[in-house]
């Protein structure tokens, strides 16, 4: 029996579930490197080129934090299902970024990795399904038995995003229906209305809000404020996806397309969105300000993480835009 | 006896504070250095303004620190309210200005502009990270031409044809002034071109996308500076304000906001006027409590620890006795 590590960073936020259950499926045991802090983020720092994003210079850290505590890494290529759902072209690399800074013409000693390509538009024979397949050859088992494992794996999977969306639509539905009891009462009791909890949209990738150390914190400071936070990635994927064709035929990723979707699906629902990208992001450069643009009703602020800056910048904006919802919602600043 | 706030506002260059009467108008005024060391800033802001009015004849009941080092000046004073710069600016400037519509501030490190609509802020931006264009950055370059940075302004308004020069980034626009300078352009021209470069430099980055209504009010250190505010004219095609008490907008705000909260927060103690003579103390713990290793600040005051703060998670919380 094999133990597969599998970095708890990028899209094992996404895909957790799918990845342990096909593992486990196959008879295999998953460990996960610890969570995100600032000695693994530190760490990444170290391996990485300066380009690399915030949140893949946080894998490198993951995948050392593995090290001797596993027989195999798990390193997927993940390339996308269609022309225009396809994945950052960081995560296509991974295998080869990761093969090449654990060498040791780095200096580094080499970590034994398990890869595979996962979907590739480009070529036909490349569906999800087959890749798991030679992922399971790779681990001995036959293909039948891995196409078992990925079809439970995958069931897992999709009842997980089902039980996410279908939660999200009910807590974003009591959120609203608490408030409007909450003014009724006031107005019925000819008292002021209570100071507002301003329902948030946090928009970002799930590898940057489902980390603890960036994103979770902005939460954080957010909920500190007294505002009631919505993750954009739990909304009804499908419904955010197809929305996202009114936003842009061409935009080439699939994740940034799920959130722009779900910002077109729900800026009239909340009180203001928050965008949290990881310095330097691509696709994020290229979207964040278009969708911003297209924003008309609701307050929307941009943040941006990197592994130099303090939180002092990130608390004070976080601050002054919650004051903005707040103090619009009493109408001014001081009453004398 | 007269009840009063105080607001003070602890900036990375400068340290404004005021004191306001129940009618909220300013009553006495303090602008100062904060020379790298803000508790000591803060200390001499409450000395100055005590020396404005007779300490024995005012009673605050409330006080309201902002700006970077809020946190750590509201522990020494005991602040009811700590507020973000944002909000604290555009609720002294709506005050002054209930019909501003735009707030542009440049301040020595960093610069923002605030939105408003109907005596509420909309909408903001603040510079990121970057110091090109903002207070520190004209002074250094005034510094290299021979002027003092107060008559800049001055000698911009006597050039009848700016230079142009790069501001997008203080490192070119270094080479390039001392480019113009060795050319043999005049003073005042040069001058002139970093002033409108400033003007422009925060039109295009800090102003980027956002619509600017009028009226317009254009305070901060830099507001100071009437070749700036000539250019700000020249690019908006429209009047730019400039409010005397302009620098002081963020402490005034704070202390506005301390007079609206004094209904329900009341200070823990009588404010002491001889905050100068009380020792504090910072010091900075490391955690070792998990591999985050916060910077923990921790705040004494006689050597007792009153605040602390720079922890991600409650391992790291260090509570003050009380």
């Amino acid at each position: 029996m094999k133990t597969i590590g599998i970095p708890r960073a990028l899209m094992f936020h996404r895909f957790e579930t799918l990845w342990s259950t096909f593992f486990e499926e196959l008879g295999c045991k998953v460990v996960y490197s610890e969570e995100t802090t600032r000695a693994i983020m530190e760490r990444g720092d170290q391996l990485s080129v300066d380009e690399c994003c915030l949140a893949s210079k946080i894998y490198l850290g993951h995948v050392a934090d593995l090290k001797e505590k596993c027989d195999l890494v798990f390193v997927p290529s993940l390339v996308g299902q269609k022309r225009r759902e396809g994945y950052c072209t960081k995560f296509q690399a991974l295998p080869d970024l990761v093969r090449n800074t654990f060498s040791t013409s780095m200096g580094n000693d080499p970590i034994p990795l398990l890869t595979c390509a996962i979907g590739n538009y480009e070529v036909e024979s490349h569906e999800e399904e087959e890749a798991f397949e030679d992922l399971g050859a790779k681990l001995g088992a036959s293909r039948k038995q891995a196409r078992k494992a990925y079809a439970s794996a995958k069931k897992a999977w999709n009842r997980e995003r089902e039980r996410k969306a279908k939660r999200f639509a009910k807590s974003l539905s009591s959120a609203k229906a608490a408030r409007t009891n909450e003014l009724n009462k006031a107005k019925e009791g000819n008292k002021p209305a209570p100071a507002l909890k301003p329902i948030i949209l946090l928009v970002g990738h799930p590898y940057v809000t489902h980390d603890p150390y960036i994103g979770e914190q902005a939460q954080q400071m957010l909920e500190d404020c007294g505002a009631q936070v919505f993750l954009a990635e739990d909304f009804n994927p499908e419904k955010s996806l197809k929305r996202s064709y009114d936003f842009s035929q061409t935009m080439p990723w699939l994740i940034n397309r799920e959130l722009c979707g779900a910002i077109a699906e729900l800026q009239d629902e909340v009180d203001g969105i928050v965008i949290l990208s990881a310095f330097p992001c691509g696709p994020d450069s290229m979207t964040n300000e278009a969708v911003a643009a297209r924003i008309t009703s609701t307050p929307t602020l941009i943040l941006t993480v990197d592994a130099q800056s303090g939180t002092a910048g990130l608390e004070t904006r976080i601050e002054s835009f919650v004051d903005i919802l707040q103090f619009q919602s009493q109408g001014g600043y001081v009453h004398a | 006896m007269t009840k009063a706030f105080l607001g003070i506002d602890t900036g990375s260059i400068s340290t404004k504070g005021v004191l306001i009467d129940e009618d909220r108008t300013i009553i006495a005024r303090s602008y100062l250095w904060t020379e790298g060391n803000p508790t000591n800033a803060a200390r001499r802001v409450v000395d100055d303004l005590k020396s404005q009015i007779n300490p024995e004849d005012v009673e605050i009941l409330g006080v309201g620190t902002t700006g970077s080092a809020r946190r750590l000046v509201g522990a020494m004073t005991h602040a009811t309210v700590i507020k973000n710069e944002i909000t604290a600016h555009a609720v002294g400037t709506t005050y002054l200005h209930p019909d501003v519509r735009t707030i542009l501030e440049i301040g020595g490190q960093d610069s923002k502009i605030i939105c408003v609509e109907n005596g509420v802020a909309t909408d903001y931006a603040m510079n990121t990270l970057c110091a090109a264009g903002t207070g520190s950055f004209l002074s250094s370059q005034a510094h290299r031409l021979g002027l003092e940075v107060e008559e800049f302004g001055d000698v911009a308004l006597t050039s009848k044809k700016p230079a142009n020069i790069a501001a997008r980034c203080t490192v070119f626009a270094e080479s390039d002034l001392v480019h113009k300078i060795q050319m043999g352009y005049p003073r005042e021209d040069i001058v002139a071109g970093l002033c409108k470069a400033v003007a422009s430099n925060y039109l295009n980055n800090v102003g980027k996308g956002k619509k600017i209504v009028g009226p317009v009010v254009f305070q901060g250190g830099v507001s100071k500076n009437a070749g700036v505010v000539h250019f700000f004219e020249e690019l908006l095609g429209q009047e730019v304000m400039v409010d005397p008490d302009g620098h002081l907008m963020g402490c005034f705000g704070a202390a506005l906001l301390a007079a609206e909260a004094s209904h329900t927060t009341k200070m823990e103690e009588p404010f002491d006027w001889n905050v100068s003579k009380i020792e504090f103390k910072t010091r900075e713990v490391e955690c070792n409590k998990c591999a985050n290793h916060c910077e923990i600040i921790c705040v004494y005051q006689e050597g007792k620890l009153i605040d602390s703060w720079g922890n991600r998670c409650d391992k790291g919380e260090i509570k003050a006795k009380k």
